[in-house]
């Protein structure tokens, strides 16, 4: 197993204590039926609770198997090209993946910000406040779930910099050995 | 530029992009974005992302990871051996008994699991070395195996049924009433083929010698608390989704708590078990949503081209009878199924394809909304055969990997040929008898 560095070791660690966000929403979904059945009072923060909690696992758990490289891919040609040509299209993939990302992060920072709802003028930044679901749970709910797209993004963008920058060293490595 | 030019550059580029082993996540979103980037301009990529906000802020969505987290428990818990050894009554002297004895593990494995993947490899690694050990034909038990094991997605409850409710906008509830009769046929042919093929070569699939010795209390009583455990599971989900009691969401929940509750029973429950469930959900369910959203971009840009319309015109336009237009739709599925995972395909077919569908049900003698119930069923039959079919079947590769090593990837996929056939056997019967499917949802509408 090669030596993870600081970025891949972070991916790692915020994909596996995230996984914990669906026991969380397994637990809270049970309460509610509990909560309906038993003591006739169902809830009214379960269901966006839940929504929210599961998807800060599914944004969050692409930079996981991005990490991991289990991201699926058609490796038929890859696997049979010379080692040569195949180096030369782990280059294109890496760069690939990390212009896709870039183009991902600007567009949900586009996203999230007017959310988030922080204008910037004359160089302050002034708060407004969040945008807010319009459910029964009034919570701010898609400021806070387009704002974990753009930190998925980010943490992704993040990942696919230090692949690139792992496959050109290696590219540079086998070009002189 | 012309919406066919379009087209054909979009595929073309998509082809290349796959070809050199870009992960399809990222092919998708990719040319989405080059395309929005191209026909409209820097200002459509947000509209792109918020599509994906859009999709992981549905409720029903909930319900993929705790289903994927069930079979994770359930994979790593001693249940499926147990429950496969329990079942041994089932085999008895029968010939081809074992396999029989599988196939049943396997729908009710299914009834538990809603994806493919984890049941495949349990039966790998309980069901193969006892029926080669027994001296059973090795392509009849792989293909009993990888076949059993894709029912996963077509008994209830099913990740493929979830999103193609999620894309085509009916009911979870009702495809899950839709799935279990076509199911149970699928199941019920590939017994009859097994039978069939060990009666007439007795040397396919040979009996069990006459067990030594009878059962002692202690014995019966572990064997009905197998089979019971999971038959409770199995209750618990399927009676709360069908008594109407909570949502597919709610029951799935309900369903990991009735896993944890049997492993805990069996003392098996730990923490490093949850743990290593949870991260292997949080992988499967990356793996999943990120396809999702590079598909979901794809389709999303591609109709703002007018794409959907075009292809839209294009089928419906075509001088064929209806039977057919769906016979061709069905045929693209399977073609496609040899590539590309199903995620892929639903996201990148259901919205042209459920349309077209809704506009022919008349054809058919069918309500829109029941057509597009009915052509869900199909697609995931049409799905079983693509987790079966070279050159990237995942069954395939999920036996691989817990298989004996003398077993090469071209045995397996040589062995699964005959139960493709089973399989398209199936998904014309149900094609030709739409009733299969839409019974017992429409009789439940009914009441």
């Amino acid at each position: 197993m090669p030596r993870l560095n600081l970025i891949d070791r972070m991916s790692l660690l915020i994909g596996e204590k995230l996984s914990y966000v669906f026991l969380l929403s397994v637990i809270i979904t049970c309460y509610e039926v509990v909560m309906r059945y038993v003591f006739n009072a169902p809830t009214t923060w379960v269901h966006d609770g839940a929504t929210a909690l599961s998807a800060t696992g599914f944004l969050m758990a692409g930079c996981y198997c991005l990490q991991a490289r289990r991201h699926i891919a058609i490796t038929v040609i890859y696997d049979a090209v010379p080692r040569g040509v195949r180096n030369v299209l782990e280059l294109i993939n890496a760069l690939l993946v990390v212009v896709f990302l870039g183009l991902l992060t600007w567009a949900a920072m586009k996203v999230a910000m007017p959310a988030v709802a922080w204008q910037v003028w004359d160089c302050r930044v002034q708060f407004c406040g969040f945008e807010t679901s319009a459910h029964a749970w009034d919570v701010p709910i898609p400021a806070y779930l387009k704002s974990v797209l753009f930190l998925a993004a980010v943490a992704m963008l993040v990942q696919s910099l230090v692949q690139l920058w792992q496959t050109v060293d290696g590219f540079c490595r086998k070009a002189t050995s | 530029m012309s919406i066919e030019i379009l087209t054909l550059i979009m595929l073309g580029s998509m082809v290349l992009l796959l070809v050199i082993g870009l992960p399809l996540a990222f092919v998708t979103g990719l040319i989405a974005f080059g395309f929005a980037l191209g026909l409209y301009g820097p200002m459509a990529l947000p509209l792109i992302a918020s599509r994906v906000y859009g999709f992981v802020s549905v409720y029903a969505l909930i319900a993929v990871p705790m289903f994927v987290l069930m079979a994770s428990v359930l994979e790593r818990s001693g249940i499926a051996r147990d429950l496969f050894s329990a079942m041994h009554v089932l085999a008895g002297n029968l010939k081809g008994g074992l396999a029989i004895q599988t196939m049943a593990v396997a729908v009710l494995m299914a009834a538990m699991t809603g994806i493919i993947g984890g049941e495949i490899v349990l039966l790998g690694l309980v069901a193969l070395p006892q029926m080669l050990a027994r001296g059973y034909d090795r392509k009849l038990a792989i293909g009993t195996v990888c076949a059993g094991g894709g029912l996963g997605t077509m008994i209830p409850p099913s990740i493929v049924l979830i999103f193609y409710g999620l894309t085509a906008e009916v009911s979870i509830g009702d495809l899950f009433l839709a799935t279990i009769i076509p199911g149970l046929l699928l199941a019920t042919i590939y017994v009859a083929y097994i039978l069939i093929r060990c009666y007439l070569n007795p040397e396919l699939g040979p009996p069990a010698p006459t067990e030594a010795g009878p059962l002692t209390i202690r014995d019966k009583l572990l064997m009905v608390r197998d089979i019971l455990l999971p038959v409770m599971v199995v209750g618990m989900v399927l009676g709360t989704i069908y008594g109407g009691i909570a949502s597919v969401s709610e029951a799935a929940g309900m369903g990991v708590v009735g896993v944890l509750i049997c492993t805990c029973i069996r003392k098996e429950l730990t923490w490093t078990l949850i743990r290593e469930s949870l991260h292997q959900t949080m992988m499967t369910c990356g793996v999943i949503l990120w396809l999702v959203f590079g598909a979901s971009a794809l389709i999303g840009v591609y109709n703002l081209m007018g794409g959907i319309d075009f292809v839209r015109d294009l089928m419906t336009g075509l001088p064929f009878a209806p039977i057919v237009i769906l016979l061709i739709m069905m045929g693209i599925l399977l073609v496609l199924g040899f590539f590309i995972d199903w995620i892929g395909i639903m996201l990148l077919t259901m919205p042209i394809f459920v349309p077209i569908v809704r506009d022919l049900a008349p054809a058919f003698g069918l309500d829109p909304q029941w057509a597009a119930i009915w052509f869900g069923i199909l697609f995931c039959m049409n799905m079983q055969i693509s987790y079966l079919s070279p050159p990237f079947g995942p069954a395939a590769f999920y036996l691989k990997g817990v298989a004996p090593p003398e077993i090469t990837l071209q045995d397996i996929y040589s062995s699964l040929w005959p139960f493709m056939g089973l399989q398209i056997l199936g998904l014309a019967l149900v094609m030709k008898f739409p009733q299969l499917a839409l019974w017992l949802p429409i009789l439940q509408s009914v009441n």
